[in-house]
Protein backbone atom coordinates (compact mmCIF):
# COMPACT_ATOMS: atom_id res chain seq x y z
CA UNK A 1 0.00 0.00 0.00
CA UNK A 2 0.96 3.64 -0.62
CA UNK A 3 1.97 5.49 2.46
CA UNK A 4 -0.78 8.20 0.94
CA UNK A 5 -3.30 5.42 0.75
CA UNK A 6 -2.18 4.45 3.93
CA UNK A 7 -2.77 7.92 6.00
CA UNK A 8 -6.16 8.16 4.04
CA UNK A 9 -6.96 5.05 5.67
CA UNK A 10 -5.52 6.22 8.84
CA UNK A 11 -7.71 9.28 8.99
CA UNK A 12 -10.72 7.57 7.91
CA UNK A 13 -10.48 4.82 10.14
CA UNK A 14 -9.53 5.71 13.16
CA UNK A 15 -12.49 5.55 15.69
CA UNK A 16 -13.52 7.36 18.79
CA UNK A 17 -14.48 6.21 21.92
CA UNK A 18 -17.41 8.04 23.78
CA UNK A 19 -18.96 7.74 27.55
CA UNK A 20 -21.74 5.23 27.48
CA UNK A 21 -23.38 7.57 30.34
CA UNK A 22 -23.09 10.35 28.34
CA UNK A 23 -24.13 8.75 25.48
CA UNK A 24 -27.15 8.40 27.52
CA UNK A 25 -27.90 11.47 28.53
CA UNK A 26 -27.26 13.38 25.40
CA UNK A 27 -29.63 11.13 23.68
CA UNK A 28 -32.35 12.13 25.86
CA UNK A 29 -31.72 15.48 26.15
CA UNK A 30 -32.14 14.91 22.25
CA UNK A 31 -35.30 12.96 22.69
CA UNK A 32 -36.37 15.29 25.11
CA UNK A 33 -36.28 18.43 22.49
CA UNK A 34 -37.73 16.17 20.01
CA UNK A 35 -40.76 15.59 21.99
CA UNK A 36 -41.08 19.68 23.39
CA UNK A 37 -41.20 20.88 19.78
CA UNK A 38 -43.84 18.19 19.05
CA UNK A 39 -46.04 19.43 21.80
CA UNK A 40 -45.31 22.80 21.15
CA UNK A 41 -46.74 22.61 17.43
CA UNK A 42 -49.27 20.65 18.34
CA UNK A 43 -50.23 22.97 21.64
CA UNK A 44 -50.22 26.17 19.30
CA UNK A 45 -53.17 24.98 17.21
CA UNK A 46 -55.40 22.24 19.43
CA UNK A 47 -56.62 24.66 22.12
CA UNK A 48 -58.34 27.78 20.10
CA UNK A 49 -59.87 24.47 17.91
CA UNK A 50 -61.13 23.21 20.87
CA UNK A 51 -62.19 26.63 22.34
CA UNK A 52 -63.91 27.66 18.92
CA UNK A 53 -66.10 24.34 19.39
CA UNK A 54 -66.97 23.95 22.54
CA UNK A 55 -67.93 27.35 23.70
CA UNK A 56 -71.74 27.70 23.55
CA UNK A 57 -73.58 27.40 20.29
CA UNK A 58 -73.44 30.49 19.01
CA UNK A 59 -69.57 29.47 18.15
CA UNK A 60 -70.61 25.88 17.43
CA UNK A 61 -72.53 27.55 14.61
CA UNK A 62 -70.02 29.93 14.05
CA UNK A 63 -67.95 27.14 13.48
CA UNK A 64 -70.43 25.53 11.42
CA UNK A 65 -70.68 28.18 9.13
CA UNK A 66 -66.82 28.61 9.04
CA UNK A 67 -66.75 25.10 7.75
CA UNK A 68 -69.57 25.35 5.05
CA UNK A 69 -67.95 28.87 3.85
CA UNK A 70 -64.16 26.74 3.45
CA UNK A 71 -66.45 23.90 1.24
CA UNK A 72 -67.35 26.88 -0.84
CA UNK A 73 -64.48 28.19 -1.22
CA UNK A 74 -62.95 25.18 -2.32
CA UNK A 75 -65.66 24.83 -4.87
CA UNK A 76 -65.36 28.07 -6.35
CA UNK A 77 -61.50 28.11 -6.28
CA UNK A 78 -61.64 24.49 -8.43
CA UNK A 79 -61.27 26.25 -11.41
CA UNK A 80 -58.20 28.17 -10.00
CA UNK A 81 -56.34 25.04 -8.71
CA UNK A 82 -57.10 23.51 -11.90
CA UNK A 83 -54.22 26.13 -13.78
CA UNK A 84 -51.07 25.13 -15.12
CA UNK A 85 -49.00 25.25 -12.15
CA UNK A 86 -45.35 25.18 -12.02
CA UNK A 87 -42.58 23.47 -9.51
CA UNK A 88 -39.16 24.01 -9.61
CA UNK A 89 -38.65 19.80 -9.65
CA UNK A 90 -40.19 19.73 -13.19
CA UNK A 91 -37.92 22.32 -14.31
CA UNK A 92 -35.00 20.62 -12.58
CA UNK A 93 -36.16 16.95 -14.14
CA UNK A 94 -36.57 18.59 -17.38
CA UNK A 95 -33.05 19.88 -17.39
CA UNK A 96 -32.00 16.57 -17.10
CA UNK A 97 -32.77 15.97 -20.89
CA UNK A 98 -30.15 18.76 -21.44
CA UNK A 99 -26.96 17.79 -23.03
CA UNK A 100 -26.13 21.01 -24.99
CA UNK A 101 -27.14 24.95 -24.50
CA UNK A 102 -26.54 27.65 -26.69
CA UNK A 103 -27.50 31.50 -24.53
CA UNK A 104 -27.24 34.76 -26.16
CA UNK A 105 -28.12 37.65 -24.55
CA UNK A 106 -26.23 41.35 -23.34
CA UNK A 107 -23.99 42.29 -20.61
CA UNK A 108 -23.75 46.08 -19.11
CA UNK A 109 -21.21 47.31 -16.79
CA UNK A 110 -22.63 50.41 -15.76
CA UNK A 111 -19.44 51.55 -13.98
CA UNK A 112 -17.26 51.07 -17.56
CA UNK A 113 -20.16 51.91 -19.98
CA UNK A 114 -19.77 48.68 -21.47
CA UNK A 115 -22.91 47.22 -23.30
CA UNK A 116 -22.03 44.19 -25.27
CA UNK A 117 -23.43 40.96 -27.08
CA UNK A 118 -22.59 37.52 -24.86
CA UNK A 119 -23.21 34.15 -26.52
CA UNK A 120 -22.16 31.09 -24.53
CA UNK A 121 -22.04 27.64 -26.00
CA UNK A 122 -21.49 24.86 -23.45
CA UNK A 123 -21.37 21.06 -23.26
CA UNK A 124 -22.60 18.82 -19.55
CA UNK A 125 -19.54 17.16 -18.53
CA UNK A 126 -19.33 13.84 -19.78
CA UNK A 127 -18.87 12.17 -15.96
CA UNK A 128 -20.76 15.45 -13.87
CA UNK A 129 -23.62 16.92 -16.06
CA UNK A 130 -24.37 19.80 -13.56
CA UNK A 131 -21.22 21.57 -14.50
CA UNK A 132 -19.89 22.24 -18.64
CA UNK A 133 -17.52 19.89 -20.56
CA UNK A 134 -16.45 21.95 -23.10
CA UNK A 135 -17.55 25.82 -22.86
CA UNK A 136 -17.21 29.04 -24.74
CA UNK A 137 -18.10 32.23 -23.83
CA UNK A 138 -17.77 35.38 -25.72
CA UNK A 139 -18.04 38.70 -24.63
CA UNK A 140 -18.17 41.65 -27.43
CA UNK A 141 -15.21 40.71 -29.48
CA UNK A 142 -12.91 41.71 -26.42
CA UNK A 143 -13.38 38.80 -24.62
CA UNK A 144 -13.49 35.14 -24.79
CA UNK A 145 -13.47 32.44 -22.58
CA UNK A 146 -13.03 28.93 -23.98
CA UNK A 147 -12.91 25.52 -21.96
CA UNK A 148 -11.60 22.15 -23.66
CA UNK A 149 -12.49 18.79 -22.08
CA UNK A 150 -10.65 16.98 -24.06
CA UNK A 151 -7.45 18.95 -23.60
CA UNK A 152 -8.23 19.87 -19.95
CA UNK A 153 -7.24 23.69 -19.98
CA UNK A 154 -8.99 26.75 -20.73
CA UNK A 155 -8.47 30.25 -22.94
CA UNK A 156 -8.88 33.17 -21.65
CA UNK A 157 -8.25 36.21 -23.96
CA UNK A 158 -8.59 39.85 -23.40
CA UNK A 159 -8.01 42.65 -25.89
CA UNK A 160 -8.78 45.91 -24.68
CA UNK A 161 -7.31 49.58 -25.13
CA UNK A 162 -6.49 51.90 -22.31
CA UNK A 163 -4.59 50.59 -21.18
CA UNK A 164 -3.74 48.45 -24.74
CA UNK A 165 -3.61 45.14 -23.36
CA UNK A 166 -4.07 41.98 -25.56
CA UNK A 167 -3.62 38.47 -23.69
CA UNK A 168 -3.79 35.03 -23.56
CA UNK A 169 -4.11 32.84 -20.07
CA UNK A 170 -4.02 29.35 -20.65
CA UNK A 171 -4.77 27.41 -17.71
CA UNK A 172 -5.14 23.72 -16.28
CA UNK A 173 -8.18 22.10 -15.96
CA UNK A 174 -11.81 23.72 -16.72
CA UNK A 175 -11.86 26.98 -15.72
CA UNK A 176 -15.11 28.26 -16.76
CA UNK A 177 -16.17 32.66 -16.55
CA UNK A 178 -19.70 32.83 -16.22
CA UNK A 179 -22.84 30.71 -15.61
CA UNK A 180 -21.64 26.84 -14.88
CA UNK A 181 -24.26 24.26 -16.85
CA UNK A 182 -27.80 25.34 -15.99
CA UNK A 183 -28.62 22.31 -14.51
CA UNK A 184 -30.94 21.47 -11.29
CA UNK A 185 -28.03 21.74 -9.08
CA UNK A 186 -27.83 24.78 -10.13
CA UNK A 187 -31.30 25.83 -9.61
CA UNK A 188 -31.46 24.13 -6.42
CA UNK A 189 -28.19 26.92 -5.43
CA UNK A 190 -30.55 29.64 -6.22
CA UNK A 191 -33.40 28.14 -4.34
CA UNK A 192 -31.37 27.79 -1.26
CA UNK A 193 -30.13 31.48 -1.49
CA UNK A 194 -32.90 33.19 -2.72
CA UNK A 195 -34.67 35.48 -0.63
CA UNK A 196 -37.93 36.96 -1.54
CA UNK A 197 -38.89 34.02 -4.20
CA UNK A 198 -41.83 35.15 -5.97
CA UNK A 199 -43.61 33.08 -8.97
CA UNK A 200 -46.24 35.11 -11.58
CA UNK A 201 -48.10 33.54 -14.17
CA UNK A 202 -48.15 35.30 -17.26
CA UNK A 203 -48.29 35.25 -21.06
CA UNK A 204 -45.26 35.88 -22.82
CA UNK A 205 -46.03 38.57 -25.16
CA UNK A 206 -43.69 37.93 -27.48
CA UNK A 207 -44.16 33.94 -28.50
CA UNK A 208 -48.09 34.10 -26.48
CA UNK A 209 -46.85 30.91 -24.69
CA UNK A 210 -47.93 30.54 -20.79
CA UNK A 211 -44.82 31.24 -18.70
CA UNK A 212 -44.07 31.50 -15.01
CA UNK A 213 -41.87 34.96 -14.09
CA UNK A 214 -39.80 33.88 -11.10
CA UNK A 215 -38.40 36.51 -9.65
CA UNK A 216 -35.87 36.65 -6.18
CA UNK A 217 -32.91 37.70 -4.35
CA UNK A 218 -30.11 35.54 -4.89
CA UNK A 219 -26.32 34.69 -5.96
CA UNK A 220 -24.62 37.63 -6.96
CA UNK A 221 -23.23 38.02 -10.19
CA UNK A 222 -20.38 40.74 -9.87
CA UNK A 223 -22.54 42.80 -7.33
CA UNK A 224 -26.07 41.94 -9.25
CA UNK A 225 -28.63 39.67 -7.23
CA UNK A 226 -31.76 40.81 -8.41
CA UNK A 227 -32.90 38.11 -10.73
CA UNK A 228 -35.96 37.13 -12.91
CA UNK A 229 -36.30 34.17 -14.75
CA UNK A 230 -38.96 32.55 -16.96
CA UNK A 231 -40.07 29.47 -17.50
CA UNK A 232 -42.73 28.11 -20.00
CA UNK A 233 -44.73 26.19 -18.50
CA UNK A 234 -45.28 23.57 -21.29
CA UNK A 235 -41.31 22.84 -21.66
CA UNK A 236 -40.95 23.69 -17.96
CA UNK A 237 -37.63 25.14 -19.32
CA UNK A 238 -36.04 28.26 -18.73
CA UNK A 239 -36.59 30.39 -21.72
CA UNK A 240 -34.91 33.79 -20.49
CA UNK A 241 -33.01 35.18 -17.61
CA UNK A 242 -31.80 38.52 -16.08
CA UNK A 243 -29.99 39.63 -13.13
CA UNK A 244 -30.27 43.52 -11.98
CA UNK A 245 -27.69 45.77 -9.40
CA UNK A 246 -31.05 46.73 -8.21
CA UNK A 247 -34.54 46.46 -7.18
CA UNK A 248 -37.42 46.91 -8.70
CA UNK A 249 -35.54 45.83 -11.64
CA UNK A 250 -36.00 48.11 -14.46
CA UNK A 251 -33.50 49.69 -16.99
CA UNK A 252 -30.71 47.31 -18.39
CA UNK A 253 -29.86 44.63 -16.16
CA UNK A 254 -26.59 43.62 -15.61
CA UNK A 255 -26.97 40.07 -17.70
CA UNK A 256 -30.12 39.16 -19.81
CA UNK A 257 -30.22 35.79 -21.49
CA UNK A 258 -32.24 36.30 -24.29
CA UNK A 259 -32.48 33.52 -26.53
CA UNK A 260 -31.79 30.45 -24.88
CA UNK A 261 -31.93 26.90 -27.33
CA UNK A 262 -31.53 23.42 -25.73
CA UNK A 263 -29.29 20.59 -27.53
CA UNK A 264 -28.66 22.65 -30.24
CA UNK A 265 -25.86 21.68 -33.30
CA UNK A 266 -23.16 22.99 -31.76
CA UNK A 267 -20.83 24.41 -34.65
CA UNK A 268 -17.56 22.74 -35.48
CA UNK A 269 -14.52 24.29 -33.83
CA UNK A 270 -15.98 26.04 -31.40
CA UNK A 271 -14.32 24.84 -28.43
CA UNK A 272 -11.16 25.08 -30.27
CA UNK A 273 -8.82 28.10 -29.62
CA UNK A 274 -6.24 29.69 -31.96
CA UNK A 275 -4.10 32.19 -30.52
CA UNK A 276 -4.85 35.64 -32.18
CA UNK A 277 -2.39 37.57 -33.35
CA UNK A 278 0.15 39.25 -31.39
CA UNK A 279 -1.57 38.54 -28.11
CA UNK A 280 1.06 38.43 -25.13
CA UNK A 281 0.81 34.45 -23.75
CA UNK A 282 0.41 33.97 -19.98
CA UNK A 283 0.86 30.42 -19.50
CA UNK A 284 -0.11 30.07 -15.52
CA UNK A 285 0.73 26.09 -15.49
CA UNK A 286 4.21 27.39 -16.82
CA UNK A 287 4.47 30.30 -14.02
CA UNK A 288 2.75 28.42 -11.49
CA UNK A 289 5.31 25.32 -11.83
CA UNK A 290 8.31 28.01 -11.93
CA UNK A 291 6.81 29.88 -8.66
CA UNK A 292 6.59 26.28 -7.07
CA UNK A 293 10.22 26.15 -7.30
CA UNK A 294 11.30 29.11 -5.59
CA UNK A 295 9.92 27.99 -1.54
CA UNK A 296 9.15 30.29 0.79
CA UNK A 297 7.87 32.86 -1.40
CA UNK A 298 4.88 35.33 -0.95
CA UNK A 299 3.06 36.75 1.66
CA UNK A 300 -0.01 34.78 3.60
CA UNK A 301 -3.35 35.76 2.45
CA UNK A 302 -5.27 32.60 4.48
CA UNK A 303 -9.03 33.70 5.40
CA UNK A 304 -9.15 36.32 2.82
CA UNK A 305 -11.54 36.76 -0.70
CA UNK A 306 -9.51 36.68 -3.74
CA UNK A 307 -10.34 40.42 -4.02
CA UNK A 308 -8.90 41.19 -0.60
CA UNK A 309 -5.36 38.67 -1.25
CA UNK A 310 -5.27 40.59 -4.15
CA UNK A 311 -4.89 43.77 -2.99
CA UNK A 312 -2.73 42.85 0.04
CA UNK A 313 -0.34 41.31 -2.23
CA UNK A 314 -0.09 44.44 -4.55
CA UNK A 315 -0.08 46.66 -1.77
CA UNK A 316 2.94 44.63 0.12
CA UNK A 317 4.38 45.02 -3.04
CA UNK A 318 4.56 48.61 -3.68
CA UNK A 319 5.26 49.22 -0.09
CA UNK A 320 8.37 47.04 -0.63
CA UNK A 321 9.79 48.80 -4.06
CA UNK A 322 8.78 52.10 -2.88
CA UNK A 323 10.68 51.30 0.49
CA UNK A 324 13.29 50.05 -2.06
CA UNK A 325 13.21 46.82 0.04
CA UNK A 326 14.61 44.77 -2.52
CA UNK A 327 14.57 41.65 -0.83
CA UNK A 328 11.01 41.54 0.15
CA UNK A 329 9.82 42.48 -3.78
CA UNK A 330 11.76 39.92 -4.75
CA UNK A 331 10.53 37.35 -2.74
CA UNK A 332 6.67 38.73 -3.35
CA UNK A 333 7.92 38.75 -7.19
CA UNK A 334 9.77 35.82 -6.81
CA UNK A 335 10.01 35.26 -10.85
CA UNK A 336 10.69 39.03 -11.81
CA UNK A 337 11.79 37.59 -15.90
CA UNK A 338 9.60 40.18 -17.48
CA UNK A 339 12.55 42.00 -17.33
CA UNK A 340 14.94 40.01 -15.52
CA UNK A 341 15.17 41.48 -11.72
CA UNK A 342 18.14 43.76 -12.49
CA UNK A 343 16.49 45.36 -15.09
CA UNK A 344 13.71 45.88 -13.22
CA UNK A 345 15.25 47.54 -10.35
CA UNK A 346 17.26 49.75 -12.78
CA UNK A 347 14.10 50.56 -14.29
CA UNK A 348 12.69 51.76 -10.70
CA UNK A 349 16.20 53.04 -9.83
CA UNK A 350 15.67 55.42 -12.97
CA UNK A 351 12.60 57.06 -11.61
CA UNK A 352 11.45 55.64 -8.01
CA UNK A 353 7.95 54.65 -7.77
CA UNK A 354 7.11 57.01 -4.65
CA UNK A 355 3.21 55.84 -3.66
CA UNK A 356 0.43 53.55 -4.17
CA UNK A 357 -2.04 56.03 -5.46
CA UNK A 358 -5.49 53.95 -6.02
CA UNK A 359 -6.09 49.88 -7.02
CA UNK A 360 -8.89 51.30 -9.04
CA UNK A 361 -9.71 47.61 -10.50
CA UNK A 362 -9.13 43.81 -9.85
CA UNK A 363 -10.23 41.36 -12.32
CA UNK A 364 -10.30 37.88 -12.95
CA UNK A 365 -11.73 37.16 -9.47
CA UNK A 366 -14.39 34.24 -10.44
CA UNK A 367 -11.61 32.91 -12.92
CA UNK A 368 -10.09 29.74 -10.49
CA UNK A 369 -7.01 29.33 -13.25
CA UNK A 370 -6.09 32.79 -14.24
CA UNK A 371 -4.54 35.00 -12.27
CA UNK A 372 -6.01 37.95 -10.21
CA UNK A 373 -5.43 41.15 -11.81
CA UNK A 374 -4.30 44.34 -10.11
CA UNK A 375 -5.31 47.24 -11.74
CA UNK A 376 -2.19 49.63 -9.88
CA UNK A 377 -2.15 53.36 -10.11
CA UNK A 378 1.46 54.55 -9.01
CA UNK A 379 2.75 58.01 -8.84
CA UNK A 380 6.53 58.56 -9.30
CA UNK A 381 9.52 60.86 -8.42
CA UNK A 382 8.95 62.64 -11.26
CA UNK A 383 5.47 63.36 -10.47
CA UNK A 384 3.52 61.39 -12.87
CA UNK A 385 1.39 58.69 -12.30
CA UNK A 386 1.09 55.63 -14.44
CA UNK A 387 -0.31 52.53 -14.12
CA UNK A 388 0.82 48.79 -13.67
CA UNK A 389 -0.99 45.79 -14.28
CA UNK A 390 -0.13 42.95 -11.84
CA UNK A 391 -1.18 39.15 -12.07
CA UNK A 392 -1.47 38.03 -8.25
CA UNK A 393 -0.90 33.96 -8.15
CA UNK A 394 -3.16 32.93 -5.19
CA UNK A 395 -1.72 29.50 -3.87
CA UNK A 396 -2.34 26.47 -1.87
CA UNK A 397 1.03 25.54 -0.27
CA UNK A 398 1.75 23.30 3.03
CA UNK A 399 2.05 26.26 5.22
CA UNK A 400 -1.18 27.76 3.95
CA UNK A 401 -2.58 29.84 1.28
CA UNK A 402 0.00 32.11 0.10
CA UNK A 403 -0.15 35.60 -2.90
CA UNK A 404 2.71 36.54 -4.85
CA UNK A 405 3.10 38.60 -8.12
CA UNK A 406 3.38 36.12 -11.00
CA UNK A 407 4.32 39.13 -13.63
CA UNK A 408 2.89 41.86 -15.38
CA UNK A 409 0.49 42.29 -18.12
CA UNK A 410 2.38 44.03 -20.94
CA UNK A 411 4.63 46.13 -20.37
CA UNK A 412 5.29 47.42 -16.38
CA UNK A 413 4.17 50.24 -16.32
CA UNK A 414 1.50 52.17 -19.00
CA UNK A 415 0.92 55.88 -18.98
CA UNK A 416 -2.23 56.34 -16.28
CA UNK A 417 -4.29 57.55 -19.26
CA UNK B 1 -29.44 6.24 0.84
CA UNK B 2 -32.59 4.52 0.77
CA UNK B 3 -32.16 3.80 4.49
CA UNK B 4 -31.37 6.83 4.94
CA UNK B 5 -34.57 8.33 3.01
CA UNK B 6 -36.91 5.61 5.09
CA UNK B 7 -35.31 6.83 8.26
CA UNK B 8 -35.58 10.98 7.61
CA UNK B 9 -39.53 10.40 6.64
CA UNK B 10 -39.83 8.27 9.47
CA UNK B 11 -38.14 10.75 11.59
CA UNK B 12 -40.22 13.67 9.73
CA UNK B 13 -43.20 11.77 10.44
CA UNK B 14 -42.52 12.39 14.51
CA UNK B 15 -40.89 8.81 15.08
CA UNK B 16 -38.74 9.73 17.73
CA UNK B 17 -37.01 6.35 17.07
CA UNK B 18 -36.04 6.92 13.91
CA UNK B 19 -33.86 10.14 15.80
CA UNK B 20 -32.63 8.04 18.54
CA UNK B 21 -31.34 5.56 15.40
CA UNK B 22 -30.11 8.83 13.70
CA UNK B 23 -28.02 9.32 16.79
CA UNK B 24 -26.63 6.14 17.27
CA UNK B 25 -25.36 6.15 13.87
CA UNK B 26 -23.42 9.10 13.72
CA UNK B 27 -22.44 10.68 16.77
CA UNK B 28 -19.52 8.85 16.61
CA UNK B 29 -18.33 10.04 13.55
CA UNK B 30 -19.56 14.03 14.15
CA UNK B 31 -17.30 14.04 17.49
CA UNK B 32 -14.46 12.90 15.88
CA UNK B 33 -14.93 15.21 12.93
CA UNK B 34 -15.99 18.39 15.28
CA UNK B 35 -12.58 17.38 17.47
CA UNK B 36 -10.62 17.06 14.36
CA UNK B 37 -11.43 20.88 13.66
CA UNK B 38 -11.72 22.28 16.89
CA UNK B 39 -8.82 20.34 18.49
CA UNK B 40 -10.82 20.97 21.82
CA UNK B 41 -12.86 18.08 23.05
CA UNK B 42 -14.99 20.27 25.13
CA UNK B 43 -16.18 22.55 22.62
CA UNK B 44 -16.47 19.84 20.17
CA UNK B 45 -19.26 18.42 22.09
CA UNK B 46 -20.87 21.14 22.35
CA UNK B 47 -21.25 21.27 18.59
CA UNK B 48 -22.27 17.91 18.40
CA UNK B 49 -24.64 17.93 21.30
CA UNK B 50 -26.01 21.29 19.27
CA UNK B 51 -26.66 19.97 15.81
CA UNK B 52 -28.20 17.19 17.25
CA UNK B 53 -30.61 19.24 19.63
CA UNK B 54 -31.73 21.79 16.90
CA UNK B 55 -32.08 18.96 14.49
CA UNK B 56 -34.28 17.45 17.03
CA UNK B 57 -36.52 20.76 17.08
CA UNK B 58 -36.93 21.25 13.90
CA UNK B 59 -37.24 17.99 10.99
CA UNK B 60 -38.16 20.27 8.57
CA UNK B 61 -35.23 21.55 8.09
CA UNK B 62 -33.44 17.77 7.12
CA UNK B 63 -33.63 18.09 3.60
CA UNK B 64 -31.26 15.32 2.33
CA UNK B 65 -29.29 16.05 -1.29
CA UNK B 66 -26.65 14.16 -0.75
CA UNK B 67 -26.22 11.40 1.89
CA UNK B 68 -26.99 11.54 5.47
CA UNK B 69 -23.27 11.45 7.00
CA UNK B 70 -22.35 14.56 4.24
CA UNK B 71 -25.21 16.56 5.63
CA UNK B 72 -24.65 16.11 9.31
CA UNK B 73 -20.53 16.41 8.72
CA UNK B 74 -21.64 20.03 6.95
CA UNK B 75 -23.62 21.10 9.73
CA UNK B 76 -21.10 20.50 12.53
CA UNK B 77 -18.68 21.92 9.67
CA UNK B 78 -20.87 25.20 9.83
CA UNK B 79 -21.30 25.81 13.50
CA UNK B 80 -17.09 25.00 13.71
CA UNK B 81 -16.80 28.33 11.55
CA UNK B 82 -18.95 30.12 13.71
CA UNK B 83 -17.27 28.95 16.86
CA UNK B 84 -14.01 30.01 14.90
CA UNK B 85 -15.53 33.29 14.02
CA UNK B 86 -16.21 33.76 17.57
CA UNK B 87 -13.45 32.74 19.07
CA UNK B 88 -11.38 35.20 16.24
CA UNK B 89 -13.42 37.72 17.61
CA UNK B 90 -13.02 36.81 21.04
CA UNK B 91 -8.77 37.11 20.69
CA UNK B 92 -6.17 37.67 18.30
CA UNK B 93 -4.75 34.59 17.50
CA UNK B 94 -6.65 32.00 14.81
CA UNK B 95 -7.77 28.58 15.69
CA UNK B 96 -4.06 26.95 13.76
CA UNK B 97 -3.11 27.83 17.37
CA UNK B 98 -5.30 26.71 19.38
CA UNK B 99 -3.80 24.79 21.95
CA UNK B 100 -5.49 21.41 22.33
CA UNK B 101 -6.68 20.68 25.32
CA UNK B 102 -6.53 16.93 26.80
CA UNK B 103 -10.17 15.29 26.11
CA UNK B 104 -9.19 12.98 29.19
CA UNK B 105 -9.21 16.06 30.96
CA UNK B 106 -10.95 14.65 34.57
CA UNK B 107 -14.72 15.29 35.28
CA UNK B 108 -17.88 13.63 35.12
CA UNK B 109 -19.19 15.16 32.33
CA UNK B 110 -16.64 14.59 29.52
CA UNK B 111 -18.33 12.80 26.65
CA UNK B 112 -15.21 12.08 24.56
CA UNK B 113 -12.77 9.45 26.17
CA UNK B 114 -9.32 9.11 24.73
CA UNK B 115 -7.78 6.71 23.22
CA UNK B 116 -4.34 6.68 21.72
CA UNK B 117 -4.40 6.46 18.29
CA UNK B 118 -7.30 9.47 17.90
CA UNK B 119 -4.88 11.69 20.30
CA UNK B 120 -2.11 10.94 17.75
CA UNK B 121 -3.99 11.61 14.65
CA UNK B 122 -5.75 15.04 16.59
CA UNK B 123 -2.28 16.26 17.43
CA UNK B 124 -1.20 15.93 14.09
CA UNK B 125 -4.42 17.13 12.04
CA UNK B 126 -4.00 20.54 14.52
CA UNK B 127 -0.63 20.93 13.00
CA UNK B 128 -2.16 21.46 9.62
CA UNK B 129 -3.77 25.20 8.13
CA UNK B 130 -7.39 24.97 9.03
CA UNK B 131 -8.56 25.25 5.77
CA UNK B 132 -6.20 22.18 4.81
CA UNK B 133 -7.75 20.38 7.58
CA UNK B 134 -11.17 20.90 6.83
CA UNK B 135 -10.74 19.53 3.45
CA UNK B 136 -8.91 16.05 4.71
CA UNK B 137 -11.54 15.62 7.35
CA UNK B 138 -14.54 16.42 5.57
CA UNK B 139 -13.33 13.84 2.74
CA UNK B 140 -12.45 11.68 4.56
CA UNK B 141 -14.18 11.73 7.70
CA UNK B 142 -17.45 13.17 6.61
CA UNK B 143 -17.31 11.37 3.16
CA UNK B 144 -17.93 14.61 0.76
CA UNK B 145 -16.44 14.93 -2.45
CA UNK B 146 -14.33 17.30 -3.58
CA UNK B 147 -16.83 19.07 -6.11
CA UNK B 148 -18.84 19.14 -2.80
CA UNK B 149 -16.26 20.50 -0.04
CA UNK B 150 -15.27 23.12 -2.76
CA UNK B 151 -19.43 24.78 -2.80
CA UNK B 152 -19.29 24.47 1.36
CA UNK B 153 -15.45 26.55 1.20
CA UNK B 154 -16.64 28.78 -1.73
CA UNK B 155 -13.54 27.83 -3.55
CA UNK B 156 -12.47 26.26 -7.18
CA UNK B 157 -12.28 22.19 -7.11
CA UNK B 158 -8.36 22.62 -7.47
CA UNK B 159 -8.02 24.72 -4.51
CA UNK B 160 -10.20 21.80 -3.08
CA UNK B 161 -7.56 19.03 -4.35
CA UNK B 162 -4.18 21.14 -3.82
CA UNK B 163 -5.52 21.87 -0.37
CA UNK B 164 -6.20 17.71 0.60
CA UNK B 165 -2.89 17.04 -1.37
CA UNK B 166 -0.98 19.65 1.21
CA UNK B 167 -3.04 18.60 4.02
CA UNK B 168 -1.92 14.50 3.49
CA UNK B 169 1.73 15.43 2.56
CA UNK B 170 1.86 17.35 6.01
CA UNK B 171 0.31 14.58 7.84
CA UNK B 172 1.87 12.05 6.56
CA UNK B 173 5.52 14.00 7.50
CA UNK B 174 3.92 14.22 10.79
CA UNK B 175 2.98 10.92 11.21
CA UNK B 176 5.78 9.22 9.39
CA UNK B 177 6.79 5.95 11.34
CA UNK B 178 3.82 5.88 13.50
CA UNK B 179 1.40 4.67 10.48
Amino acid sequence: MKPRDRIERFVADTKIDTSDKRDRQVLGEVLQAHKDSRQGTSQELQPHIWRIIMNGNTRKLAAAAGVILAVALLITMSDWMTRPAWALAQTIEALKEVKAIYIAGRVHYPDRQIDAEIEIWATAHTDDPAVSGDFRYREGDDHLCIASERENLTYVYDQYSKPNVNVVYITEGLNRRGPIFPSGDMLEEFKKAAENWQEEYRTDPATGRPCVYVTFAGPAVNTARYWQIQIDLQTKLPVRAAVWFDEPRQGKPHYEYTDVQYNPTIPEDSFKFSIPTGAQIIDCRILRKRIEGVPGVGVSVAGLSCEEAGKKVAQAYWQAVIAQDWGTAQNLRPLATDPAWDELAALYAANPPTELVAIPTINHLNDPGTFVEVCCVVRFKDGATRRSLLNVDLKETAGGRIGVVAGTIGPDFYEAN
Amino acid sequence: MLNDVLLIWKFRSGDSDALAKIYEDHRHNLLRIATGLLNQAGAAEDVVHDVFVQLAQSPERLRLRGNLRSFLATCVVNRVRNANKAAQRRRTGGLDQAEAVACDSPGPERWILANERFTMLRNALAELPYEQREVVILHLQGGMKFRDVAKSQGVSINTVQSRYRYGLDKLRSLLDGEV
